[in-house]
């Protein structure tokens, strides 16, 4: 931190505004000054690096042709601390476990801007020939043994970063070949960071979402794939759903065209299903339609559940499995895929492709069937999940005045977004929730969620009929035993 | 588990102490005291000692609430009330609850150490209900207005 706030300026108030050239050129300067690496960084050298590649190399790209021709993607997880290291990872992955897209997942020291420290680590792992750190400290490699990672492979590369202080890792990707990034300001805020405001982070991501821009002007596109928000428990796939609508303006407004935009399994059939429709009619309705961004191409992940897995690798297979299953009933693009390791740690690469394999499976076997669920419990669910995220999108978009930036923040400070089970400072942590009897999440407590009545009365009377089934109120063992349910192998216990 | 916000039953600084992100515990006592009609100044995790003095200062509290998960409140809740003393807060009420120590030895002796030694006024072991903490504040609060010392009480 201390690294890069030695020469920062003011912030100008917040806005989701493009950034002019003047902005984006002076901070540029200041960022790629932050480390020696950051001297290598060419804007017109990186674009015509990415135009010699094969067209499907580029995430863009690769996620449009796939939408296209109804094929669907899978991406695992995975970063490793050395060049040799995470070359052969990701060539595993791709040529073993079939991946479609690799990540490089970049470790904690360079989310936090510690690139002295990271200097250490990775010169002690090529020292030893071991892997220290829990990724790829890409600001330490630079440019050149980037380009040299992504031309290892046949198949693009994402980069995966989680943190408030994007800017350099993200400027060496892109120039290193790497034609996407995780994002952005409100997840990481949220999820992991405790004290920075959403100001600061939001100005930190939109200089990501510029630089994306700036590659878009070049003829160079990159794309985005978008967390909104989310925690390890179970939580309403509407408020992530909300808030990735917010970091897709956010984008948009700088420059930013191709969206992967998340919804996240919680383990209810009819939901995880309704989950991706709905979030997918409501990010398009109001990216593509409301803000006029034509020709915005967003495409659907399903990430599996974030919370505690299974130690059992046999159990984790079958969390995979239904993943993989739902995810296609609902018309997912792509999958985002945690290992069968997950409850164990960090997968090794052969379980990693073989976690792969599982789900190449059922993708293989359920493409073409998602007219089976149209149900008509899945069509009142998404009905009612479209209707609560367009009140939240409303409501702080009214209050920051159209800016999805000022909404964002003002949503946060006044709690009308909110999430349980936070670690940020910035969210109000009022809101509660518990699975109703067939394990769907509901409001416990909405906070002050601007939820409608009609989804709240609903989520009411579903608590209730599991009240009545098990002849005793929802308590706080319930929402602790909630929590850890999937893990336990029985997402209801009664 | 729900019950009418009265105004003015006590402020409660929570936080997750040290270097500890573990919220789901905290999270869940927090949400129980604001059903419950308390004020919760929320620090979060990774709340430090000196954090908490000042939250409880700044918002004239009535209790410090501090959980752990990862055992290291043993090393960071020595001092705790010494520290609370020299600030001009001496008789606050001190709580804490979870998994407060690396090893595990008998609650009593958790007791002892935290209670006795470290001068916390309650702690509580994990997998208590939330119900408990606050029946015990609501009475120490009372006692504690009406002038009466309770440490030691538990």
């Amino acid at each position: 931190m201390s690294e890069i706030s030695a020469g920062r300026v003011a912030i100008p108030p917040l806005s989701a505004d493009r950034w002019d050239d003047a902005r984006f050129d002076a901070e540029r300067a200041k960022i790629l000054a932050t480390w020696p690496t950051g001297a290598d960084i060419d804007l017109a050298d990186a674009a015509a690096f990415h135009k010699k590649r094969a067209p499907l190399t580029n995430v863009p790209r690769k996620r449009a042709w796939a939408k296209e021709t109804g094929n669907v993607l899978i991406q695992p997880y995975g970063g490793v601390t050395t060049l040799a290291g995470q070359t052969e990872l990701i060539r595993y992955l791709a040529e073993e476990g079939g991946a479609d897209i690799v990540p490089t997942t970049i470790d904690s020291q360079t989310r936090n801007l510690k690139f002295a420290a990271a200097e250490e680590a990775l010169r002690a792992s090529e020292r030893q020939g071991a892997e220290l750190m829990n990724g790829f400290p890409i600001v330490n490699h630079g440019v050149a043994k980037t380009r040299q990672l992504v031309q290892a492979v046949e198949v693009p590369v994402e980069m995966r970063i989680g943190t408030v202080f994007p800017q350099l890792a993200v400027e060496t990707g892109f120039a290193g070949g790497m034609s996407s990034v995780t994002a952005g300001p409100i997840y990481y805020t949220a999820h992991y960071s405790r004290d920075t405001s959403f100001a600061e982070t939001i100005s930190n991501w939109q200089y990501v979402f510029r630089l994306i821009g700036r590659y878009a002007e070049l003829g160079v596109p990159i794309g985005l794939q978008i967390h909104g928000i989310g925690t390890s428990t179970p939580f309403p796939n509407t408020l992530l759903g909300a808030c990735c609508v917010l970091e897709t303006l956010m984008a948009a407004a700088q420059g930013a065209r191709s969206f992967s935009i998340d919804a996240r399994l919680m383990g209810n059939m009819v939901q995880d299903v309704a989950g991706v429709r709905a979030i997918r009619e409501v990010a398009e309705d109001y990216v593509c339609r409301r803000f006029g961004y034509h020709d915005a191409m967003i495409t659907m992940d399903r990430k599996s559940w974030s919370g505690r897995y299974p130690e059992d690798i046999a159990r984790a297979y079958g969390i995979v499995c239904y993943n993989a299953f739902t995810g296609m009933l609902a018309g997912a693009n792509e999958f985002i895929a945690n290992s069968v390791q997950e409850g164990v740690g960090i997968p090794v690469k052969e379980t990693n492709a073989d976690t792969l394999k599982a789900i190449r499976q059922v993708v293989g076997m359920m493409r073409g069937q998602q007219a089976m669920l149209q149900a008509e419990p899945v069509e009142n669910e998404t009905r009612l999940m479209k209707l609560e995220m367009s009140a939240i999108l409303d409501a702080v978009l009214d209050l920051g005045k159209g800016d999805p930036a000022r909404a964002t923040e003002l949503g946060f400070r006044y709690g009308l977004i909110d999430i349980p089970f936070a670690a940020s400072r910035q969210c109000k942590n009022e809101v509660m929730v518990a699975r109703d009897a067939e394990g769907a999440v509901r409001y416990l407590d909405p906070g002050k969620i601007p939820v409608p009545r009609e989804v709240l009365a609903y989520h009411r009377d579903c608590l209730d009929k599991r009240e009545a089934a098990r002849r005793r109120k929802i308590d706080y063992q319930t929402i602790v035993d909630d929590i850890f349910s999937i893990s336990r192998g029985i997402l209801v216990i009664d | 588990m729900s019950s009418d916000p009265s105004p003015g039953k006590g402020t409660i600084v929570t936080g997750v102490i040290g270097d500890d992100v573990h919220v789901i515990g905290i999270r869940l006592m927090e949400y129980a005291l604001r059903l419950n009609g308390f004020s919760v100044v929320s620090l979060g995790p990774l709340a430090q000692k000196k954090e908490f003095i000042d939250a409880a200062i700044e918002t004239a509290a009535d209790a410090l609430f501090i959980s752990s998960l990862n055992g290291h409140a043993e090393l960071h809740i020595p001092g705790l009330r010494d520290a609370c003393v020299e600030a001009g807060i001496g008789n606050i009420l001190i709580y804490a609850g979870g998994q407060l120590t690396i090893r595990r030895p008998d609650w009593e002796e958790v007791r002892k150490r935290f209670v006795d030694e470290l001068g916390l006024d309650r702690i509580y072991p994990p997998n208590v209900s939330p119900d408990e903490p606050i029946r015990d504040l609501e009475r120490d609060i009372r006692a504690r207005r009406a002038g009466k010392s309770t440490k030691g009480a538990s």
